[in-house]
């Protein structure tokens, strides 16, 4: 009985492991291979912590290692090792993560984890070394020790429970939202001004702080710990069981942890000695298969408890089957201003112009250029990509960026908006210098820009998308979300509203609910103008909005962009097609080998011989 | 408003050496052709002209078997191309040379030639080719056993029409030739490129940027705007158009 009751239990830890591992790796797209250290950094906190105080006896008895600890409860042990794991994860994490590129975390926490179980076997005076830790005592409640395998299973089952859904909580928050955000394009979580470093810092802690729970648990299980239990081997099989399981659903973690966790007991009754070597074989062609015939895991994301019990109840109403564009003047909502968060932000916002309501036409009073560009200068190598170009952008018009091939237009939006660093220059936003601020700073201040290839978040539906845009939606904030949960749900209540009030002014109210992956092209750059309106931002850069579109939808897309001058915006675009441009914009700069070559209207331009000339060839 | 051409009128010689009847192409989800149209007669020249990202690359891609018709269907010579890929076409007689590295640089100029009959099995084929090409562009034969990258960009250009010579081609489809070339150059190439055309009976399919460049050589001309063919006419008649803004 015992027997089964252990495998039962390590399943159990099994889940823990994975469901925590999940949040980094399912709904972040962070792969972290140090899970098993902070599995075992919250094992030995724990383990040292409540090893009894060593007597003169035990300490003469016992030639190395600890001979004793500190002789506390495992209470207060257990948040100790949370608190460790999630400190030690958040120093490692720190350099890895406010880089850009995943791949150093990847790096980072494989030579973490071997280091770092080199560490648990050799530093002797404080982990025992290869002896390991013993005799830690094991943890009661309730008249049940976790000690024994039948009852520590009844202890941690509940255990397990609440991990889940502890995890399954963040991992369908608007923070969770805000995680799936950075996984699919991590550029345009920033475009739409919000902060990419602290939530990864803060998932990675998350995670590592779970792990060091189940390990805590762990060490009082056992009653005795060593370095084998958390080597390489149990961090890849964490994460075999999150990739077969299903990533970003904790459903598959779960089935993952059940069948990978008694793989290896079926396999010692069936082939005794030769099961680890068996093991191998099966994992490898277990994930092989998965990744050929369900590259997203056994369970796929999208297919989550939540979905199957509350259909409906989930997916926002749908109301009116309109589709396509030709209702945008009927539907124009209004997007009210929102209130101001408390405490979300410590970088406060500079007050933004009036509530926008889209319904009525706006005139603009104020002559004065909302952006001012001056001298700005990019080289690439022995590119001058960008040559001290000067322009304003005026309050409420249309602005387009014209220049044949290499003219250096969509630098220039990268230059703005900071994704690249100019060599030199300033760019001036209703008045404030914003030259040196990173892009999402300068998305709060209210300059916003779309991308050429979309990049919107694709596994995520179409109002998801656009909800992650809504400024100051409290519950991406963690520690918001668990002080003050009813004023987040409320606050992602708004959110989804004016998201759907976004949505309808694109004309795509009808299709809120559907995963953008199973949009149409044009659909998805509607979706990626309703997503930027949702910035609430004033000064909107737009990057080819109707390349690609369905030419019968083109039309729909150039009267959502004049609507967006009508409702008080300041749109600056890149097209490469002049006819688009003549029936969008109000000005034209135009540029050539990234210099600027004259401003005015299109047709001031088109009569300009040299211009001619540039673009067709003398 | 512009007349929009879907389906070729037939060639008053007869059999065109290229039809392309109402073709689509797609990136992905993007569908970045639309029902595109175009013919080629021997000894023609033909030019393509359009705004960056009209789909004229895209235009020749398809046409070379190099991305999938997701509509429509191309003949070459009378015969349909359906299920040809890049490899069948340059067998049958189509040359494709890309705007972007359009010649091995780091082979020798007499390798580089060697590998554009590639295709061809027969070592007197082979070698006739080979001194036709080097009647044609001395320079090519003078300076056989350099490597390609020490060409200047003009002569690299010039070898790019040397390779697809050497495969055979009776239809050249040459995507922006003059891309990084002086403009005194481009004359001289353009000017070759015709003389070709009319001594050999060659067509060519021209996609160009330099609308000023390519009139001169060129008999009729295609506009394309946002993945469409938005007109069709004669390169006479284009000429005399004192800009293309309203094409562009």
């Amino acid at each position: 009985m015992d027997y089964y009751a252990d495998i039962a239990v390590q399943i159990l830890f099994l889940i823990m492991l994975g469901a925590s591992l999940n949040l980094l790796m399912g709904y972040a797209g962070e792969l972290s291979m140090a899970h098993a250290t902070f599995y075992g950094v919250g094992a030995y906190t724990a383990g040292l912590l409540t090893l009894p105080v060593a007597t003169e006896a035990i300490a003469a008895a016992s030639s190395r290692g600890v001979a004793g600890g500190a002789g506390w409860d495992i209470g207060p042990a257990l948040l100790v090792a949370i608190g460790v794991s999630f400190v030690v994860a958040l120093l490692l994490a720190l350099p890895a993560l406010s880089r850009v590129r995943g791949e150093y975390l990847v790096l980072l926490t494989l030579a973490f984890q071997t280091v770092a179980n080199q560490l648990m076997g050799s530093a002797d005076s404080v982990t025992g070394g290869a002896y390991g830790l013993t005799p830690i005592p094991p943890a009661e409640l309730f008249g049940l020790s976790l000690g024994m395998p039948t009852q520590a299973f009844w202890l941690l089952l509940p255990c397990t429970v609440i991990v889940v859904a502890v995890c399954f909580g963040i991992g369908e928050s608007p923070f969770g939202r805000l995680l799936k955000g950075l996984r699919e394009q991590e550029l345009a979580v920033k475009a739409v001004g919000k902060d990419t470093v602290v939530p990864k810092l803060v998932v990675f802690g998350l995670a590592a702080g779970i792990a060091g729970f189940a390990g805590a648990l762990n060490a009082s299980y056992y009653q005795f710990i060593a370095p084998g239990t958390y080597d390489l081997n149990l961090s890849i099989l964490v994460i075999a069981i999150v990739i077969i399981g299903g990533v970003s659903n904790l459903t598959g973690t779960i089935i993952g942890a059940i069948l990978l966790g008694s793989l290896r007991p079926i396999l010692q009754e069936v082939a005794g000695d030769n099961a680890i070597a068996w093991q191998a074989v099966i994992y490898g062609l277990l994930l092989v298969l998965i990744i050929r015939f369900r590259p997203f895991g056994l369970v796929p994301e999208g297919t989550s408890m939540l979905r199957l019990f509350r259909r409906g109840g989930l997916e926002p109403a749908v109301a009116g089957a309109s589709s396509g564009v030709k209702s945008v003047t009927a539907v124009a909502p209004s997007i009210p201003e929102l209130p101001p968060t408390p405490g979300a932000s410590t970088a406060a916002a500079p007050p933004r112009t009036d509530a926008v309501v889209l319904s009525e036409p706006v005139v603009v009073t104020d002559p004065s250029p909302v952006l001012e560009v001056r001298n700005l200068s990019k080289r690439f190598r022995g590119l001058q990509a960008v040559d001290d170009v000067s322009f304003d952008l005026e309050r409420g018009k249309i602005t387009s960026l014209i220049g044949p091939n290499g003219a250096g237009k969509t630098t220039i939006f990268n230059l703005l908006t900071h994704v690249i660093t100019p060599d030199t220059g300033t760019v001036t936003l209703n008045g404030e210098d914003i030259s040196g601020l990173s892009p999402h700073r300068i998305a709060k201040r209210g300059m916003a820009r779309s991308f050429q290839d979309g990049r919107l978040f694709e596994r995520l539906t179409a109002v998801e998308n656009v909800m992650l845009a809504v400024p100051g939606n409290s519950g991406e904030n963690l520690a918001l979300l668990a002080t003050r949960p009813m004023h987040c749900r409320a606050r992602d209540h708004e959110a989804r509203e004016l998201a759907l009030e976004a949505l309808g002014f694109v004309g795509m109210r009808a299709q809120a609910g559907t995963v953008v992956a199973d949009l149409s092209f044009g659909d998805q750059k509607l979706v990626a103008i309703a997503r930027l309106l949702a910035t609430e931002c004033d000064v909107l850069l737009l990057d080819e909005p109707t390349s690609g579109v369905d030419p019968g939808a083109v039309e729909g897309v150039i009267e959502v962009v004049r609507g967006l001058r009508d409702a008080g915006k300041t749109v600056c675009l890149v097209e490469h097609s002049v006819h688009m441009v003549g029936q969008l914009a109000d000005r034209g700069i135009f540029l050539d080998q990234g210099r600027k070559l004259a401003e005015g209207t299109l047709e001031e331009l088109m009569g300009q011989k040299h211009l001619t000339e540039i673009y067709f060839g003398a | 408003m512009l007349e929009t051409t879907t389906h070729p009128p037939a060639g008053p010689t007869g059999t065109a050496l290229l039809t392309v009847d109402g073709i689509a192409a797609d990136y992905g989800k993007r569908r970045v052709l639309h029902d595109v149209s175009l013919r080629v007669d021997p000894g023609e020249i033909v030019s393509v002209l359009g705004h960056n990202g009209a789909g004229k690359t895209t235009m020749l891609k398809a046409i070379f078997g190099a991305m999938p018709l997701r509509a429509g269907s191309v003949s070459f010579d009378g015969q349909p191309m359906a299920g040809w890929n890049t490899t069948t076409c340059v067998r049958s007689g189509i040359s494709f040379t890309p705007a972007e590295a359009p010649i091995f640089r780091e082979l020798t100029i007499g390798e580089n030639l060697e590998l554009g009959a590639f295709t061809v099995g027969d070592a007197a084929v082979q070698e006739q080719r080979l001194a036709r090409v080097h009647h044609m562009f001395p320079l090519l034969k003078e300076r056989a056993g350099e490597q390609a990258g020490t060409l200047s960009g003009g002569q690299q250009r010039t070898l790019s029409i040397g390779l697809a010579l050497m495969s055979g081609a009776r239809l050249m489809l040459l995507d922006e030739p003059s891309l990084g070339i002086a403009p005194s150059l481009v004359q001289d190439l353009f000017a070759r490129i015709r003389e070709l055309s009319d001594s050999e009976g060659l067509g060519v399919v021209l996609v160009e940027q330099n609308v000023r460049a390519a009139l001169p050589i060129a008999d009729r001309v295609y506009y394309m705007r946002a993945g469409r063919m938005i007109l069709e006419e004669t390169a006479e008649e284009s000429s005399r158009r004192s800009d293309w803004w309203e094409l562009f």
